[in-house]
């Protein structure tokens, strides 16, 4: 049976009636859509998995939870003779806690009068795009977390743990411009001044950013700072950094793939051997941003406490709904991320930095149309 | 646990209206530069202290320099605070970085163990003055004080939080409410009537 969203609308105040607080469903798309709305690049990269109450810890102070995680132990072998002994080493192994809060849908409410005055499946339409708009916030917090990752690594490497990574820091070799972590693009390291105008992504820097997740990194006191030994497997960018890969030429290419591109854009999943994650998300991942991740057992973990949750109750002729969901990300071993930079400017300089960060979460919902503002062609007003 | 400085009286905890903000350091309150919620940090934040609105839909604690660790300096606050929420180091909190603060509604009751309501009594208001940490010591932070107690505190060190400048006779200042039951120097229940009051220092 098809479902018209005025029967939608009305049914989902009906069944609010006669079964109480429960979910309706039924769509159709008469209306206008404003953007596109993508399910979590954070769940491509770390599996989500669902935790119980059985599997977490909590405090004696306050009525929190936390995950712990164990860490492995590090270890080695030696060459002895035949009448040598190995050193000896106690095992003391590492753990990290993973702390769960809560990410929420707004509280949505409207009166059962006012709904009817719809004709698109309203109620349908919001709980749908609830679920996206909290894994837009998880996505938020998990590149949060990332960022804070890479400039802990960065800082581990400079001196005086600056994390002034720009271009006339990287090409003068002032403090801050060593690549611990973090590589400038090629046409970035080009530029005369530090600002964050993207360039297109090039060839050489993907293979750059692989080779350092792979690479041994020692000071000047010969302390290891990034160890190495770790294989890239996927990379995170979006969609508009990916458009660039449809301007590289056909030395990049070759004339197959040349020929291709040039009729159907760059289609394939992976580049250099790199999975590649794309995501039109630009308000959270900020173009000029590109990661390169290892497999999740080399990084961390990502959990949702039970499952989303969904309310929703009618009192009187107010009807009002809420999703949310309760979730724990940690990057247990920050050395498994890497950043590239296609922008000369400094990442990690708050005064500066609005254009490459994520956006405020109060201003994720922005929206494209104009209609709040009179705003559609040809306007008629209808009274 | 939740109830070792606040226990809501009237209404309940679920009747009333909350809201998270993102938290602004003040570095002259010692914040320490990653993160007050860390309960290792120099000067925590704890449950019951009261928070300033600063710019970007922030709250931040109130005060300035000269009452970051000297005792010298009362600043009392002359805008408008909320009251925070969150045991100190609670998990959540320390991930989202947000300050959940109680923003109403007017008339709830709730029992305050943090501040200092010295020679108070029933109907008396209380107004928010710098407060020595419970859990950092020589550190100050900001919660309900009443008018004897700040009395005590020689009115002429008495200056508005966030500015420098002396507090005048008819300076007014902010009141998160009154006294419904004196029970200690360290214990009263307070009625949620926030205002401004015209104060007369001397």
């Amino acid at each position: 049976m098809e479902y018209s969203s005025e029967m939608v609308n009305s049914g989902f105040i009906e069944r609010l009636e006669t079964e109480g607080p429960t979910k309706t469903a039924a769509a159709s798309l008469n209306y206008i859509k404003d953007r596109l709305r993508e399910s979590s690049f954070t769940d491509m990269i770390l599996p989500n998995e669902r935790v119980v109450r059985g599997d977490l810890q909590r405090s004696t102070e306050h009525d929190t939870l936390v995950k712990i995680i164990d860490i492995e132990p590090g270890s080695r072998a030696m060459a002895i003779n035949f009448r040598g002994q190995p050193t000896a080493q106690y095992i003391q192994g590492k753990r990290y806690a993973v702390s769960f809060y809560t990410i929420s849908s707004l509280k949505f409410e409207i009166v059962e009068q006012e709904l009817m005055a719809y004709e698109m499946p309203i109620t349908r339409i919001i709980e749908e795009n609830s679920l996206k708009d909290m894994v837009e916030i998880k996505d938020r917090e998990f590149l949060n977390h990332v960022e804070a990752a890479v400039n802990a690594m960065q800082g581990e490497g400079n001196t005086s743990g600056s994390t002034a990574f720009k271009t006339s820091t990287v090409n003068d070799n002032l403090t801050g411009g060593r690549s611990i972590s973090k590589i400038k693009g090629s046409l970035a390291l080009q530029q005369t001044e530090d600002n964050f105008t993207v360039h297109a992504i090039q060839r050489p820097d993907i293979v750059k950013i692989k080779k350092l997740l792979k690479r041994q990194i020692v000071d000047g006191n010969g302390v290891t700072i990034r160890a190495g030994r770790l294989k890239p497997a996927l990379m995170l960018m979006t969609e508009s950094d990916a458009d660039d890969f449809d301007s590289w030429t056909l030395e990049d290419y070759g004339d197959r793939l040349q020929s291709e591109t040039a009729l159907d854009g760059y289609t394939y999943n992976k580049v250099l051997g790199l999975r590649v994650i794309r995501t039109i998300k630009n308000d959270i991942l900020r173009e000029g941003n590109v990661y390169v991740f290892t497999a999740p057992e080399f990084f961390g973990r990502n959990y949702t406490l039970n499952d989303v949750k969904f309310y929703i109750d009618k009192v009187a002729n107010r009807i009002f709904w809420q999703a949310w969901m309760d979730i724990g990300m940690g990057i247990g071993n920050i050395a498994s991320v890497v950043k590239l930079e296609l922008y000369s400017g400094d990442a990690s300089d708050d005064t500066v930095n609005a254009d490459v960060i994520p956006m405020e979460e109060e201003d994720l919902g922005t929206l494209n149309n104009k209609v709040s503002e009179g705003l559609t062609f040809p306007a008629v007003n209808v009274f | 646990m939740a109830g070792k400085y606040i226990e809501f009286v009237n209404p309940g905890y679920s009747t009333l209206y909350t809201r998270d903000f993102k938290y602004a350091q003040n570095t002259s309150r010692g914040d320490d530069v990653a993160n007050p919620f860390d309960p290792d940090a120099a000067n925590p934040l704890i449950e019951g202290e009261w928070l300033q609105m600063a710019a970007n839909n922030r709250v931040t604690r109130g005060g300035d320099a000269a009452s970051a660790t000297a005792s010298a300096d009362y600043n009392v606050a002359v805008s408008p605070c909320l009251m925070h929420f969150s045991e100190r180091g609670r998990y959540d909190v320390q991930i989202t970085k947000k300050a959940h603060c109680v923003t109403g509604p007017q008339g709830f009751e709730f029992t305050c163990k943090l501040g200092d309501f010295t020679g108070g009594a029933a109907g008396d208001r209380v107004y928010i003055m710098d407060f020595e940490n419970p859990s950092a010591s020589g550190k100050y932070i900001q919660a309900p004080v009443c008018l004897s107690a700040l009395n005590t505190a020689s009115s002429s060190a008495v200056t508005e939080a966030g500015a420098d400048g002396s507090l005048t006779a008819t300076h007014q200042v902010w009141s998160p409410g009154w006294v419904v039951r004196h029970v200690s120097a360290t214990e009263v229940v307070i009625m949620f009537d926030p205002q401004y009051i015209a104060l007369n220092f001397t």
